[in-house]
């Protein structure tokens, strides 16, 4: 049994932070902080080198993560600690696909199985690439979070939904053609998925506020995904690669997190 | 997609899911197009009569003499724009034309894939937008300048280290973004499947020539080619129509920076292990953690963590022999190559050209190499000025 099934009754929040930024330390006051403040899930991320698809704001947290020697094993021991604080909350990893290669992938998915940790987010992969580590995921029951795009047409769609579990993670935007087709778009894509499979979809990217939360689940999103909003808060307290007013800091990522669950 | 492109172990489609559709409609282009007649019949005319080609294969006779065997020199740098790139660029920008793309996308270390794209770009009306590292367009003004007089949008990366990898990482973005209207020029042989195969394929054109050039002046082929790179879109563009001429000794050359025992150097091969990066398996400089290096290279179009999976599959395989240059030896060689026999090389070119002076007086007479001079050293003169100290 994974803590993600039969999860979603509700509308969920899931809150993606890159651990070790700008320091260990602060990572666990801030995870402790948005747990006590309501997020339904930890995405936590491993700090990578060459985060390719990550936006301004996540380029630079992963550089002061690693900047301060935060490692994948940190991150690893860090759920253990996570856990002491709260056992019951889902935890997903999202890591870039070398790191696990490197780990050695049946060693990293098993090491996820023993703290506890329900989901995996590898966002340099494709399915057809993902074939060990997929087994993996399977031998160990941790789910396998499939992302899918305004591009991914419908016979691929269902190739990754025959295999999906837990729930999907559908990338909202790519920008292209303004907001109002974004929206269609993410619209459409939400009811395709879920007129092939009973799964639930929380949707990411690009979401930054109340009003677009609210638009999601407008459309039957099953929740949001929230990541760079979140360091954006943070990051204006970082001096010299260190928190500055922490309660303060802490208190506006609270504000944040109370005002995107009340749209949910 | 019909392969994933692999190489042996190398290669792959290690991209986000959101690149999957724009490859798949790459790869079915290409395979459509890649042996259609019209379609060659167009990219041999531009390569002809915009690009320059055939390029001479020129008897090095000073070098030859002082070297002890015979060397042919395979005049890359002689192509329009100043380096091999434009070979790939032309068949892209002809891939792109059938695929009704408006615009491209390309990244540039040197500048000479910059240049070579917006040619192209302007010569099929495909509007170019170059990310180049801002550091490199500092390193590299002279193209970045060029690139920008051709009417190439040249966007500085400031992302990373602001060098070649990080400009690959913004260029992503932006097809990701855009990839409805945009094609992405990678110049290299680097990158996910389709892209090492289309960069090679459209520079294979480079090995075809030699042979028919060699034949024809020696009878024979030669028993060594050289050449230096990174990604090796010049290196499998020379070797690989000699692949199965187990006789013919490959040799590739990568950067070693001031040293390739301690940190500061891009000798993958020589340093590096097996990872993913940028969208493929393949040989890359990197922590035990699976984070790539930064590197160091005098020759920017080398400063780049990750090999070819093609290159990396031929070294694993015994077929191709790697070695290194240091930033010092290159410089040496530089200057050789520009007084002996009068043509300035590209410090990556200068690469080949440092391993090649090291086989002096260890060939016999009659024995042939050849080296690919792929790029012209025009842009690096001025770096070379400062380093040499020279004063008129």
């Amino acid at each position: 049994m994974n803590k993600l099934d039969n999860f979603f009754g509700k509308n969920r929040f899931m809150a993606h932070v890159y651990y070790g930024d700008p320091d260990k330390e602060f990572s666990h006051r801030l995870i402790k902080q948005m747990i006590d403040s309501g997020i339904d899930i930890l995405e936590l991320g491993i700090p990578f080198s060459d985060p390719q698809v990550d936006g301004e704001t996540f380029q630079k947290a992963c550089i002061r993560a690693l900047a301060g020697k935060t490692t994948p094993i940190d991150v690893l021991k860090s759920i253990g600690k996570i856990r002491k604080y709260n056992e019951n909350i889902p935890i997903v990893i999202t890591t870039y696909y070398n790191v696990i290669l490197q780990y050695g992938i049946e060693k990293f998915v098993n090491e996820l199985k023993q703290r506890n940790v329900q989901g995996i987010i590898v966002p340099d992969i494709v399915l057809e690439e993902a074939g060990d580590l997929i087994k993996s995921c399977e031998e160990n029951e941790v789910y396998f979070i499939f992302i899918i795009t305004p591009y991914t047409n419908e016979e691929r769609m269902k190739k990754i939904l025959s295999i999906a579990k837990g729930f999907v993670y559908l990338m909202r935007t790519s920008n292209v053609t303004g907001a109002e087709v974004v929206d269609n778009l993410t619209k459409q894509k939400i009811e395709q998925i879920k007129s092939i499979k009973n799964i639930p979809v929380m949707t990411g990217f690009g979401i930054s506020d109340t009003k677009i939360s609210k638009k999601m689940i407008g459309y039957g999103s099953d929740g949001v995904i929230i990541g760079s909003a979140i360091a954006k808060i943070y990051e204006k307290y970082i001096k010299d690669d260190k928190i500055t007013d922490e309660e303060k800091c802490l208190n506006e990522v609270s504000d944040f997190i109370i005002s995107i669950r009340d749209v949910l | 997609m019909k392969s994933l492109g692999k190489f042996g172990k190398f290669g792959g489609m290690f991209v986000p899911e959101i690149l999957y559709t724009a490859l798949e409609e790459l790869e079915e282009a290409f395979i459509k197009f890649k042996d259609d007649e019209n379609f060659n019949k167009e990219f041999q005319y531009y390569l002809k009569n915009f690009a320059g080609r055939e390029t001479p294969l020129y008897f090095a006779k000073n070098l030859s003499k002082k070297l002890g065997f015979k060397l042919y020199l395979k005049r890359e740098d002689l192509v329009h724009g100043g380096s091999h790139k434009l070979n790939n660029t032309i068949g892209q920008a002809l891939l792109a034309k059938k695929m009704g793309k408006k615009h491209f996308i390309t990244e540039t270390a040197a500048g000479q894939q910059g240049v070579a794209t917006v040619m192209a770009g302007n010569a099929f009306g495909l509007k170019t937008k170059v990310f180049m590292g801002l550091k490199d367009t500092k390193r590299q003004t002279l193209n970045a300048e060029r690139i920008k007089l051709l009417g190439g949008e040249v966007i500085p990366v400031t992302r990373g280290h602001q060098v070649l990898k990080d400009a690959v990482d913004e260029a992503l973005v932006e097809w990701i973004v855009n990839n409805e209207t945009s094609h992405y020029v990678i110049g290299s042989a680097v990158g996910p499947h389709p892209y090492p195969t289309i960069v090679r394929h459209f520079q294979s054109i480079i090995g075809k020539e030699i042979k028919s050039q060699i034949m024809e002046s020696e009878g024979k082929l030669p028993n060594k080619i050289i050449a230096c790179g990174s990604g090796g879109s010049n290196a499998l563009g020379a070797f690989y129509e000699f692949i199965d001429d187990e006789e013919v000794e490959l040799i590739f050359v990568e950067g070693g920076g001031k040293n390739a025992v301690d940190e500061k150097h891009a000798a993958a091969f020589f340093k590096g292990s097996p990872g993913v990066f940028q969208g493929a398996m393949t040989y890359m400089l990197q922590d035990e953690f699976g984070m790539d290096s930064k590197t160091e290279s005098r020759a920017t179009g080398l400063n780049y963590p990750a090999r070819g999976p093609e290159l990396s599959y031929l070294k694993d395989k015994g077929r191709m022999k790697t070695e290194y240059a240091t930033d010092e030896e290159v410089l040496v060689a530089f200057q050789i190559m520009s007084k002996e026999e009068g043509i300035l090389p590209a410090f990556e070119t200068s690469h080949a050209i440092a391993y090649l002076l090291k086989l002096e007086g260890k060939l016999d007479k009659d024995e042939i190499v050849v080296l690919n001079f792929s790029g012209r050293g025009d842009k690096d003169v001025q770096s070379a000025i400062n380093l040499l100290d020279i004063k008129v």
